[in-house]
């Protein structure tokens, strides 16, 4: 049993985190949500000990796992009892093979080579991730990099398994995969706790809520729990939704499968945005050699995880080589990124400078128009600030002004929701609304099927 | 036939390559031996189907090589001897990019830790050594997200070339970011995974050093051979 008592966390005198009293048991899934900045991380950091041993702050309180008090051991010594799945699946391997990753642990803890390699054998089977061993890990999807890590949690067999917003990358098809492999893990008996926004998935296995707000927290079990209880609680505390949302339910709008093998020319005319002949090889296989033509306003491009969404809108940005042209209002577009304004899905590589004000000012001179926009995006008094220290959400909501000051007609999204909280979520609703109002031709590739849902816009379905 | 080699032998190769024609004067003493040594990595590429690599470096080679022999039959000018000057650091520091590529591209962090500690080589270098390794992959990663980044708001080598300063200021200043953030991202993970300084420690991963490698370390010892004789003979 982990118990935390009495648990205070603050960082320069602030306190993020005040009293908190949780008790977590083995079989038990505890999922902890809240919006943004309201320290949910920062309690996972505290139970694995990155906090304070790498990331300074106060604590008072304390953590006790069967009877001991975690406080006075360190990040190695509770390793040995507490695995983490990070919510960056792009660097938290410290191997290049997968197999070698999940090894990893047991190596440390010199365990015999044949035992580990039966361990391995072992879970992989369980959690179905087989077929992902000894590849590169560098080229394996998001979804499945968060099956490695989840898989190396298993094989170390610690009784405590952190998972902060694992499925933030992660497909339809991905999300379900995890959700086995962690009602998979639940059965052996670990303690489970999961930082997350996106609810739906967990709703069956759950055992506890855990909504934190202003420093304090709120509690809910398993008796509550029934439809109506979770709606209610979701509209309380402004959550993201507990209902899986499948795609069917955009049949009532407007709705396209497009089949990106097959060249088809149909109703291409008179569109805002076409792009003829789009065709792309990698290594002799055919990715997609189709046409496609947009409208202004909403756009979104749903499909599985290699169907060629991300090499598509590359192409049309000009980002990559292939075969293609693009017209906009039946005008050829010879530089791409003169038309294109692009929100990438990692957007610390997309800020450059050294502030806030600097980073705007790249794109227009007039500085009535750079106060404007900042107000407008609630950015005004972060204008003097390292674009590199604004959370997430705000470094988004940047480049979204940027976006708006450019002029450029289109605007294309890669993942826009990830690691976004309910109520970021509905600040980026709104600001697509406003670009649509002023016509912009907007494209945007999600998974998020809650945020397709909650917006206007058409919706193509990418498939093979 | 697949040529697996022990780490401990690629270091040793691009170690001794680096120095040896770097410092050394076999390209100018021994021309069909530097030619053989420049391709020893070349065929260990191919060897792994890393064509790729393998026929750039093929290329790069037979191009600095003729131009070469080119450039030095040129009466002297100017440009001609900058030229010239390029060819030689490309000719010497070939061989050895094109191994130390191989040993990055060859070598897994278990076992490369491994062979490091059975070498007797103590933790505090060899773990920093393994992070490097997986470091460069991560930053390779990134450069190329932030040139695209770059490009997509017009920010073109071509408009910048005049300003290389700002050029160098958006192109490293993000990389700079993104990779202290992954130094520290990589090392908490590593925390929490259980590595540590001067613990005892497994590998899965099979290391011992066989025939092949033999064969390697005789051919390393030929080429010190040569650089001793070109040197000092």
């Amino acid at each position: 049993m982990l118990s935390l008592k009495d648990l205070t966390v603050s960082f320069d005198g602030e306190s993020i985190l005040k009293n908190i009293n949780m008790i977590f048991k083995p079989g038990e899934v505890t999922v902890i949500t809240g919006h943004s900045g309201t320290g949910k991380s920062t309690l996972l950091k505290v139970i694995n000990g990155i906090i304070p041993e790498y990331n300074s702050a106060e604590l008072e309180g304390d953590i006790l796992f069967e009877g001991e008090s975690l406080f006075d051991l360190t990040i190695l010594e509770r390793s040995k009892f507490i695995s983490t799945v990070f919510q960056n699946p792009k660097t938290q391997f410290y191997c290049i093979n997968s197999t070698d990753e999940l090894a990893f642990q047991l190596e440390n803890r010199n365990i015999d080579k044949n035992l580990i390699l039966d361990k391995i054998r072992y879970y992989s089977e369980v959690l179905g991730t087989k077929e992902l061993l000894d590849r590169n890990i560098f080229e394996l999807s998001g979804g499945e990099k968060q099956l490695i890590a989840v898989t190396a949690c298993g094989i170390s067999e610690n009784e405590i398994i952190l998972l902060d917003e694992p499925s933030s990358s992660l497909d339809q098809a991905a999300i379900e995969h995890l959700q086995k492999a962690i009602e998979e893990l639940k059965k052996r008996k670990k303690i489970i706790i999961i930082v997350e926004h996106r609810l739906f998935y967990l709703k069956d296995m759950l055992d506890k809520l855990c909504v934190i707000e202003n420093g304090t927290y709120k509690e809910y079990t398993k008796e509550h729990f029934c439809d109506a209880f979770f709606e209610q609680v979701s509209e309380k505390h402004n959550l993201r939704s507990f209902n899986a949302i499948f795609k069917n339910k955009f049949s009532s709008r407007k709705y396209k499968q497009v089949e990106v093998l097959r060249k088809n020319s149909s109703d291409l005319d008179c569109k805002a945005l076409s792009c003829l002949n789009f065709k792309k090889e990698y290594e002799r296989k055919e990715i997609f050699d189709f046409s496609i033509a947009f409208e202004s306003g909403i756009n979104f491009i749903i499909g599985q995880n290699g169907v060629g969404k991300s090499t598509f809108i590359n192409l049309l940005m000009g980002l990559t080589r292939g075969k293609g042209e693009v017209f906009y209002n039946g005008v050829k577009v010879k530089k791409r990124y003169k038309n294109i304004f692009a929100v990438m899905q990692d957007v610390n590589y997309q800020l450059f400078t050294e502030s806030v004000w600097q980073e705007i000012s790249t794109i227009t001179k007039d500085d009535e128009l750079k106060n404007e926009i900042l107000r407008t995006v609630n950015l005004f008094d972060k204008k003097e600030m390292h674009p590199n220290s604004l959370s997430g959400g705000e470094k988004q909501r940047l480049l979204l002004a940027m976006s708006m000051l450019s002029r450029k007609p289109i605007i294309i999204f890669d993942e826009p929701t990830s690691g976004l909280c309910k109520r970021q979520m509905d600040i980026l609703i709104g600001f697509l609304n406003k670009m649509t109002e002023q016509g912009k031709i907007i494209i945007i590739i999600t998974h998020d099927y809650e945020f397709i849902d909650r917006c206007n816009g058409k919706v193509y379905e990418f498939v093979k | 036939m697949i040529i697996k080699l022990d780490f401990r032998t690629k270091l040793f190769m691009t170690i001794v390559l680096s120095y040896v024609m770097v410092l050394g004067n076999i390209q100018t003493k021994y021309f069909v031996q530097a030619i053989l040594i420049s391709v020893i990595p070349i065929v260990l590429l191919i060897n792994l189907k890393y064509k790729r690599v393998a026929i750039m470096g093929t290329f790069t080679l037979l191009f600095v090589y003729i131009a070469d022999k080119f450039l030095i039959r040129l009466d002297y000018n100017p440009v001609g001897a900058i030229l010239l000057i390029i060819v030689m650091v490309i000719k010497k520091i070939l061989p050895a990019f094109l191994m130390g590529k191989y040993t990055i591209l060859t070598s897994n962090v278990g076992e490369s830790i491994y062979s490091l500690k059975k070498m007797k080589c103590p933790d505090e270098i060899a773990i920093p050594l393994t992070v490097m390794v997986r470091f460069f992959y991560a930053a390779r990663v990134d450069y190329s997200q932030i040139k695209k980044a770059m490009r997509l708001r017009g920010l073109t080598l071509k408009k910048l070339i005049k300003n290389p300063i700002l050029l160098f200021e958006y192109r490293f200043v993000p990389l700079l970011m993104c990779l202290s953030k992954a130094a520290d991202d990589l090392t908490v993970s590593a925390m929490t995974k259980g590595l540590a300084v001067n613990q005892k420690r497994t590998s899965i991963s099979e290391t011992y050093m066989g025939f092949v490698d033999f064969v390697f370390f005789l051919m390393m010892a030929w080429i010190i051979h040569l650089y001793v004789r070109g040197k000092y003979a």
